[in-house]
């Protein structure tokens, strides 16, 4: 008797927790489609029917609320530490973040309460060519932490999901030129410069299309990395190049010429909308990276350390920043900014600590983030390039502020349509992160990711009510009754 | 009582023909194999080995009756003493090849001090500061010749994740993910039987343990885990599995407390090992004390730095617990050896008395 009942309850259990059926206001699909007063279906974590204009009794309701497919951030550095590259070398294309990733980080449960449920995960900016991505959901998986409350962590869905090539600054991050006693150091080595960093990435690819053309004949002798970039070059596997210039945007456009790489993405972009006619007749897609109110973090708020720099000491043949040096110059007074000598500016910066694991020297967003504007969002769709956001290392604390849904609403408010703004993270961020049959909608068939708002989601006001993953409730912000 | 059976067993070590012969020992109680004290039981040795135990022994020898528990002797798990100091190579990563029997000084004053606190056995890792840093060797503490102290030549290659390992600016890894791979390149290359069968690896990490275990899956090799540094972060991998764990000075037993609790209470059993770990000379049975008092469990807490250790080394029925067919490697304690007062009386070792306390006062 005991034992039936016991086995019922367990029943019950499953049940409840194996199907789930909404009803919501309104409804999100994630494409750009709203549906009125629909009635969801939700089994074995899956998306079983969405259906417009019904009712249903005993369906979970909360009037005014609105329901969202689960955020997918597009390019996201969490549980991703410095141990995930590896920097003896400056090419490490076989390296897969999804072997290093630490699944148990707090940041992936920070992101499931801000509604985050799936990311793409790039590997760290400080080697060329730094290894394999990963799209992992947020929750789901075993944490092996002995003193975890409950059992979240990231679960891991494609652990080759883009190969990561990093342009500009960070690349060539910590390298130096061989000089007397340091010679022993690996990062005594090229590159130093920007025509370095991409001198490594041609110097690769061109060795890749011979193993290519072995691989063909079959007369190859095995090497992981470069079986990493043939695949690439065969459109087996996309790229991921992090580039913030402008300049560094139109290389990227260019190494794809030379090498016809099929699938390439820009990630981050910071100073895209320069380049955005060339990418969009390259049909490239950006994964903008995060902007923030606040002034220490990547919107161009403040003057970059290059900028300072010319401050101190004009130049007597000034470079492509020109045009902004007059509008800063006259802000210096107000900002209580005295101009410091070069040297020590240069020490300035050198020890300015580092403001997260996974994006180089402080200097790098800042001395590269010179043209960026907070309308990037809306500059790009406007010249009809495809985007996604991220939110790079936002979720690394619980910082609200930098979440994934405010860089959305930060877009709206510079400009950009609700509906394609909501699509940037939600069914674009999945098609850029070769997701988009199973992630980043609602409709049957899909994974049965959703979040539940308090209201329209991107209202200011508005906050993750229910977040379901896999058809279960794992936040859950509902109002006590 | 007392200094009769020690003179008695003193005797048969200065009588090497008596060797040839049985002789049984017949102390107040017998720590069994299954961790349980019993007594009026007879330990019956010949050629070194144990030949019998029971209440009545059947074969006929001589009888020497023993004051105190008798106890199999504790084994190393994993340690550096009686090596040299340096026991790596710097200027790669990757050294399967060097053993770490090369590299012992067998005629150190270390073995002596092991002895008399009970300790007869010690594997020798090498440093763990390389990828792959080499094989180890288990080593007796004491006995005549080369060949008789050295039980197992390569017990198991040996490799680390932890940092002194991986993170290296003059050859590299500078990180897990470079680690990880130079394992992999290794694992690529390597010949079938170059690992032998498992491979202990010094972890501090779950993203490391993940990719270790994810690697040797594709060459179907065990792999014994030696947990470093915060282990409840990541202790969770581990269930209903034995592992490797340093040990711990008296001081931070408090720190790591409800760590060990929760290992032992998902299934997890230890095998402690001094390198790494604290290196005061009891630090093997004072970390079994801690086991046994976090966990209530004496019989697993003993096993922890007897039967665990030999069973991670394949020797279970060769060292590490008093059953037929064992080494007679015994240590005579003054009370059951988890208990703080208890003192090490005599130990044999192969058959051999090779230690006893001075008359009247054991060692501390």
């Amino acid at each position: 008797m005991i034992l039936s009942a016991l086995s019922l309850y367990s029943m019950l259990c499953l049940a409840q927790q194996s199907s789930l059926t909404l009803q919501v206001d309104r409804l999100h699909v994630g494409d750009g489609q709203v549906l009125k007063n629909a009635i969801i279906q939700l089994e074995n974590g899956k998306i079983v029917s969405v259906e417009e204009g019904a009712t249903s009794t005993g369906a979970l309701h909360i009037s005014g609320a609105e329901l969202t497919p689960g955020l997918i951030d597009a390019f996201s550095y969490m549980g991703v530490s410095g141990q995930s590259v590896e920097e003896s070398r400056e090419s490490t294309p076989s390296l897969r973040l999804a072997h290093t990733l630490r699944v148990g980080d707090p940041a992936f449960r920070h992101a499931l309460s801000q509604g985050v449920t799936a990311a793409f995960l790039s590997p760290d900016s400080l080697n060329v060519i730094g290894g394999l991505g990963a799209v992992v959901k947020t929750g789901g998986g075993t944490a092996a932490d002995l003193f975890a409350e409950e059992q979240s962590a990231a679960r891991i869905l494609n652990p080759e999901a883009a190969l990561k090539i990093t342009l500009g600054n960070d690349a060539s991050w910590g390298n130096f030129t061989p000089n007397g006693r340091f010679t022993r150091n690996f990062r005594a080595r090229r590159p130093n410069t920007r025509m370095g960093t991409v001198w490594v990435v041609r110097r690769e690819f061109y060795r890749a299309k011979d193993y290519l053309a072995a691989r063909h004949q079959g007369t190859v002798a095995y090497d992981p990395d470069l079986e990493v970039l043939a695949d690439v070059l065969e459109g087996k596997i996309p790229v991921r190049v992090q580039a913030r210039r402008s300049h560094d945007v139109q290389t990227a456009l260019r190494l794809q010429k030379e090498f016809g790489w099929p699938r390439l993405t820009i990630e981050e972009g910071t100073e895209s909308q320069d380049a955005a006619p060339n990418l969009a007749a390259a049909g490239v897609a950006v994964i903008t990276g995060p902007a923030y109110d606040s002034s220490q973090r990547a919107i161009a708020r403040g003057p970059s350390a290059a900028k300072l720099k010319q401050l101190a000491h004009p130049p007597a043949v000034c470079c492509e920043d020109l045009h902004d040096i007059e509008g800063l110059e006259s802000g210096m007074e107000d900002s209580g900014l005295v101009p410091v000598s070069d040297r020590l500016l240069d020490w300035l910066v050198v020890l300015a600590p580092r403001y997260g694991a996974a994006s180089g020297l402080n200097g790098g967003r800042f001395s590269e983030g010179g043209g960026s504007t907070p309308a990037l969002p809306v500059l790009l769709q406007k010249a009809g390039v495809t985007l996604a956001m991220g939110s790079a290392e936002a979720h690394d604390q619980p910082l609200t502020e930098a979440s994934l849904i405010y860089q959305a609403r930060n877009a709206v408010r510079w400009g950009m349509d609700q509906a394609s703004a909501l699509a940037a993270i939600t069914s674009q961020a999945a098609q850029l992160c070769g997701m988009g049959q199973r992630l980043g909608q609602i409709k049957s068939g899909y994974d049965a990711d959703l979040v539940l708002w308090s209201g329209p989601p991107l209202d200011s006001d508005s906050r993750p009510l229910l977040v379901i993953l896999d058809g279960r409730i794992v936040v859950d912000n509902r109002p006590q009754e | 009582m007392f200094a009769l059976s020690t003179f008695l067993i003193g005797l048969l070590a200065t009588a090497p023909c008596w060797q040839q012969n049985t002789v049984i020992l017949q102390p107040d109680a017998v720590l069994l194999a299954d961790g349980t004290l019993q007594e009026h039981v007879g330990v019956a040795i010949r050629d070194g080995r144990i030949l019998e135990i029971g209440v009545s022994v059947q074969v006929s020898g001589l009888r020497v009756p023993l004051q105190g528990v008798l106890a199999p002797g504790m084994v190393d798990a994993f340690s550096g003493r009686g090596a040299e100091r340096l026991l790596t190579e710097q200027s790669r990563q990757l050294t399967p090849q060097l053993r770490a029997a090369d590299g012992l000084q067998l005629a150190s004053p270390v073995w002596e001090s092991l002895l008399a606190r009970g300790v007869t056995a010690v594997h020798i890792t090498p440093d763990p500061t390389n990828v792959l840093a080499g094989r180890g060797v288990l080593v007796s503490a004491a006995g005549e010749s080369l060949e008789q102290r050295i039980l197992l030549k390569d017990t198991a290659l040996v490799g680390s994740l932890v940092q002194s390992a991986i993170h290296d600016d003059r050859v590299g890894p500078s990180s897990l993910a470079g680690g990880l791979e130079l394992l992999e390149q290794a694992f690529a290359t390597a010949k079938s039987d170059d690992f032998g069968p498992s491979l202990w690896m010094y972890l501090e990490n779950a993203e490391g343990t993940r990719g270790v275990q994810d690697l040797a899956a594709t060459k179907g090799l065990q792999v014994v885990p030696i947990l470093m540094g915060e282990v409840g972060s990541y202790g969770g991998q581990f269930p209903q599995q034995i592992v490797g764990l340093p040990t711990m000075g008296l001081g931070a037993f408090a720190r790591r407390a409800e760590t060990w609790r929760r290992l032992a209470k998902q299934g997890t059993q230890v095998a402690f090992g001094t390198r790494a770990g604290n290196q005061a000379w009891d630090s093997l049975r004072t970390s079994a004390m801690a086991w046994s008092r976090l966990t209530g469990d004496a019989a697993g807490a003993w096993a922890t730095v007897t039967f665990n250790p030999a069973k991670l080394l394949g020797m279970e029925k060769e060292i590490g617990s008093i059953q037929v067919g064992a080494r007679a490697d015994l240590v005579l304690w003054s009370a059951h050896p988890l208990d703080a007062t208890a003192q090490v009386v005599s130990v044999m070792v192969g058959g051999q008395t090779v230690f006893r306390a001075p008359l009247g006062e054991a060692q501390p």
